[in-house]
């Protein structure tokens, strides 16, 4: 009887040529889970301290979940793990798609990479037998060409992830593709694939995945998807701005329940939300400094969720997903077709630039997805560049001619596709705000909204003050999929684990802002509970269902036949956490130099808007949120006590 | 008189045009011999009451026909196979396309498929790959073409087939099928007419017999276009376009497409931009690339699109630029009686500034390499920006 994992990992280094398998003890397992806790298991071990990210010794990792493949809904979810070279710190990003289930089909866990090959290559993975192909003819074309020609030289069946000419030029932003043009972008793991010559990992498998509790995992599954299938009618999307105007006014504000929003996703996708945030103050604007009055509903009416779902040809499902948040859009210009995009990118390359050319939003979507280069730091990058330009300290002559001022797409994707050439001033900004920043001096850095050189995602802290914890906190910084506020009201976990604290249906906004204890734990749960997600390979839009409708730890304990409570599994998820974190410190990273820029938590606070006068108070709210875990409040490095604790 | 040293010229289209010309189709089916025919046509055709006229025209014939009024504006194979079973389970022995565009694609392509076989249809798609004759197909086009109806091509798919097998027996051009579009329809139509006319006139595959069906094809739009959009009641204005339309789609078969078409099929293509609205903007500026580039015989254009008066009294090193800045007028024009409804520029059609560079390579990539990237580039920066070459 099996127990959802495969037990093994394949080792490859691309110097010697050498590939290997190995077999990871059960312990490791119940220890770390799979997905990025095995990953942070075997990075933690060996990764030397100080090692250069785009060298031979950073080794780059492909992790399938625990739960992939086994007939547990959501748990498509791959990850893609090594050293950031964007942040120096733990890097992990992770992606949907069909790629996650052919890892385990080819009978591993995860498939882990070191060395550097002489010239460009690919793994590919048949039935057991593996070999390092050339890769001479794909290198240079972009991530969907190469993905075709890849599928059609392995006969038509492989799961691909490759990297596009981004990842190539070594690009510090960009990320690893999959399914035509999906990516697992944060990070700059591209980067890291790039500098090894390796241009793409090529499966197919056909291995059963064991299970213990097969008939339970399905009665589960069929519990969980009548949720899911429960879809009541929603207002039309026109009127979400107004959604988001009066949740602006409102004194209360309602806690999130995860039905709403599924019932969102599955309609629009996540771009369902793009005008609602906006008018909240969810969405920054203008490099971070504008709000809803700069990019009024009249401006951000283009980028509506109606747009979305008149062009969309098809919807997406990834793998093992009921829910279908994604989706195929027809596209005007030099390409017909693009995933639809999401909310992330929309908000990037839209407000936080001022652009609501939506043409040339669908368009940089596409092209981005084919470069291999993430949406949200490009967009982001491009926003720091205008503001640099409109200040005086870019001139026309230092952008190659580029009038970049606020909402001009034509600059706007000149200057995108210089980036992804790195061709003139595209050179200097292709791997991010933060390095271009420190290259142009004049007190730039300032407006490079970052967190650990890494540029913040599309939900604003001053609106969320749990996002600023995260982007701060976080052993990979910036990211936006680890916790929040909102998040923790709609994971429930209070539900199913009775020392957290609940929320109120209604609560008075003021509450939100808080830095308090509660939010601390607030906040420590949310992370530990998402290392549990990416350690099984769950989506977390599926989690944000609530921990009642989706019964993730009862899922693990089908599919390992092991008995643990939820408690035991926030253990691990704790476990995991300061092992990432003590990965971080290993390799000299400061916790603190991590804390996110400061316009981004309101020093100074903005003028006028939804987030109108507020502040976090941040530095209180990472001290309390690092003795959660046991780590020093001051610094925020795991001690002995905690790693002991733990069994590190 | 340009004469070529040595030409090649086909069109078996017999047309009849005429107040109603619709009763003739019966007497000419059977010169055909064809006695069932399945006329092929989409709901809005059927909503208009032309389905009914068409009924009427049948009436005491004798002749049985079929029906069907289902077309898409995206048709695919499946619908070519449903239409195959429809004409054989049906007995029919000739096709009749009422309408233009994707209804006479299908036409086309189902009448491939019950010649040879629909199993194989995508074997012949390709440049002369059908060994004979096809079916007996007649049509009576409306006001909403886009070019290809009487030419040798049709679309379905990502498949295209060309053969002169494909152009229709039969054209028939009846004054109440050819009913007032919407200005966009009809000035679309009138210039995709007039861009495939204009190059066939002016381009190196120019001989006697395409200048005769294109002299007649741009005097026909010069003369009636802006009367039909002023008028859209005017009977013999709409008949005279449908007409150009026609004898322009003989032309263009006979001819390489010239660089108008390229780009303008590649915009529409990827802008969702009616062709003819394309072709109408990179006209002038495409025919000022000729002269520049190889001097054709734009100068030639002078005389269809002007009359013999102003032509024999222009001096001959200005008749191409005369001809060239009557092109331009026409927009101006066509911009201000459809109130600024008709772009004059890529930028009045939003087409992006960024994507210029794009369009240039995708044309050049998907194999027209009659042009280098840098002469589409520069017809499509002029285009885009509404600046004439001559003033650069």
């Amino acid at each position: 009887m099996g127990k959802g994992y495969m037990g093994k990992i394949l080792m490859v280094d691309l110097t010697s040529q050498e590939i290997h398998e190995e077999v990871i003890p059960d312990e490791v397992y119940r220890k770390y889970l799979s997905g990025t806790g095995l990953a942070a298991y075997i990075l933690y071990n060996r990764i030397a301290a100080g090692t250069d990210p785009l060298g031979p010794d950073n080794i780059l990792g492909f992790m399938s979940g625990l739960l992939t493949g086994t007939g547990v809904l959501f748990a498509g979810r791959w990850m893609v793990v090594g050293k950031s070279p964007l942040t120096g710190c733990w890097g992990d990003a992770n992606c949907g798609g069909n790629f996650s289930p052919a890892i385990k089909r080819c009978g591993y866990d995860g498939i882990f990479f070191s060395g550097i090959s002489e010239k460009p290559v690919y793994l590919y993975i048949n039935n057991g037998r593996v070999e390092i192909r050339d890769a001479s003819h794909v290198w240079g074309k972009d991530a969907v060409e190469a993905e075709k020609m890849l599928i059609q030289e392995t006969g038509g069946h492989s799961r691909v992830a490759l990297i596009g000419p981004s990842g190539e030029n070594l690009s510090l932003i960009s990320g690893i593709c999959n399914d035509r043009g999906r990516m697992a972008a944060r990070s700059g793991l591209g980067a890291v694939m790039g500098s090894k010559k390796l241009k793409a990992v090529v499966l197919d498998g056909a291995k059963r995945i064991p299970v213990h509790d097969r008939d339970e995992i399905k009665k589960l599954s069929q519990k969980c998807n009548k949720w899911v299938q429960f879809q009541p009618p929603f207002l039309p999307g026109s009127m979400m701005a107004w959604v988001g105007a009066l949740m602006r006014f409102f004194p209360t504000q309602p806690a999130l329940d995860g039905m709403l929003y599924k019932t969102l996703l599955r309609k629009w996708g996540t771009v369902s939300t793009n005008q609602m945030s906006i008018e909240m103050g969810d969405a920054p604007i203008k490099n971070w400094m504008g709000s809803n009055v700069d990019f009024d509903p009249g401006k951000s009416i283009t980028t509506n969720s109606d747009v979305f779902k008149e062009c969309e040809i098809v919807k997406y499902h990834c793998y093992a997903c009921p829910l279908g948040c994604g989706g195929i859009c027809s596209t005007k210009g030099t390409y017909a077709e693009t995933h639809k995009p999401e909310y992330e990118s929309v908000l990037a390359l839209g407000g936080l630039c001022m652009n609501n050319d939506i043409d040339s939003i669908f368009y940089l979507n596409e092209l981005l997805n084919r470069a291999g280069m993430d949406t949200i730091s490009a967009g982001g990058t491009v926003a720091f560049a205008i503001e640099c330009y409109e200040r005086g300290i870019l001139t026309k002559e230092d952008t190659d001619g580029l009038e970049l001022t606020w909402g001009n797409s034509n600059a706007i994707v000149e200057f995108i596709r210089k980036m992804i050439k790195r061709e003139g001033i595209g050179d200097l900004f292709a791997d991010g705000s933060k390095r271009a920043a420190q290259k142009i001096g004049k007190g730039s850095l300032r407006y490079a909204m970052q967190s650990g050189g890494q540029e913040l995602p599309m939900h604003d802290g001053r609106n969320d003050p749990g996002f600023a914890l995260h982007y701060s906190v976080e052993p990979t910084p910036g990211r936006h999929t680890t916790g929040a506020q909102m998040y923790y009201e709609m994971f429930q976990l209070w539900k199913v684990i009775k020392k957290l604290p609940g929320i109120w249906p209604l609560y008075f906004k003021g509450s939100k802002y808080d830095a308090n204890e509660t939010k601390a734990v607030m906040g420590a749960a949310c992370s530990k509970f998402m290392n549990v997600i990416n350690g099984a390979g769950l989506c977390m839009f599926g989690t944000l269902l609530g921990a009642k409708r989706i019964p993730t730890f009862d899922w693990i304990n089908a599919t390992t036949g092991w008995h643990r409570t939820p408690e035991e599994y926030m253990e691990i998820g704790e476990r995991i956490q300061t092992l990432k974190q003590s990965f971080n410190i290993k390799h000299g990273i400061e916790p603190k130099d991590n804390r996110l820029s400061e316009r981004a938590f309101g020093k100074p606070p903005l003028e006028e808007g939804a987030n109108e006068g507020r502040t976090v108070d941040i530095d209180t709210m990472m001290g309390d949120y690092w003795k959660q875990f046991g780590w020093d409040e001051k610094t925020g490095k795991p001690t002995a006590e905690a790693m002991s604790r733990l069994g590190i | 008189m340009y004469k070529p040293e040595s030409y090649e010229f086909f069109c078996p289209i017999k047309f009849s045009s005429g107040s109603r010309a619709l009763e003739n189709i019966p007497f000419e089916l059977e010169a055909l011999s064809a006695r069932k025919p399945l006329i092929i046509t989409d709901k809005n055709v059927t909503r208009r009451g032309l389905v009914r006229k068409m009924i009427t025209a049948f009436k005491d014939s004798g002749v049985t026909i079929g029906i069907f009024d289902g077309i898409p504006d995206v048709p695919d194979m499946q619908l070519v196979t449903e239409l195959s079973n429809i004409y054989r389970n049906g007995e029919h022995d000739a096709i009749i396309a009422l309408g233009c565009g994707s209804i006479v694609d299908v036409a086309k392509v189902v009448n491939i498929a019950v010649s040879y076989n629909v199993k194989i249809l995508r074997d012949l798609a390709g440049d002369n790959l059908m060994a004979h004759p096809l079916g007996p197909f007649v049509l009576v086009p409306t006001l909403t073409g886009t070019g290809y109806e009487t030419s040798k091509f049709t679309f379905i798919e990502d498949l295209t087939f060309s053969s002169y097998f494909l152009m229709p027996d039969l054209v028939v051009i009846d004054s109440r099928t050819v009913r007032s579009e919407s200005l966009q329809t009809t000035v679309a139509t009138a210039m995709v007419a007039l861009a495939h006319a204009a190059e066939a006139y002016t381009g190196p595959g120019k001989n006697p017999i395409t200048d005769a069906y294109a002299y007649a094809a741009i005097q026909y739009v010069k003369d009636n276009l802006i009367t039909v959009l002023t008028k859209p009641r005017n009977k013999e204005g709409r008949l005279a376009l449908v007409n150009a339309a026609g004898m322009a789609g003989c032309a263009f078969s006979n001819m390489k497409p010239g660089l108008i078409h390229i780009l303008g099929e590649a915009i529409s293509a990827m802008f969702h931009i009616a062709s003819g609205i394309c072709m109408g903007i990179l006209l002038p500026y495409g025919l000022e690339y000729t002269i520049q580039k190889n001097g054709y015989h734009t100068y030639d254009l002078l005389l269809p699109l002007s009359g013999f008066d102003e032509y024999a009294g222009t001096a001959e090193n200005l008749k191409a630029e005369k001809a060239v800045n009557i092109m331009y007028e026409m927009q101006q024009d066509l911009y201000k009686v459809t109130g600024k409804k008709i772009p004059r520029t890529l930028e009045e059609a939003n087409v992006p500034k960024y994507m210029v560079n794009d369009i240039a390579e995708k044309v050049f990539k998907d194999g027209a390499r009659e042009f280098g990237i840098d002469d589409y580039r520069m017809v499509l920066e002029h285009a885009w920006e509404g600046k004439p070459m001559a003033h650069s």
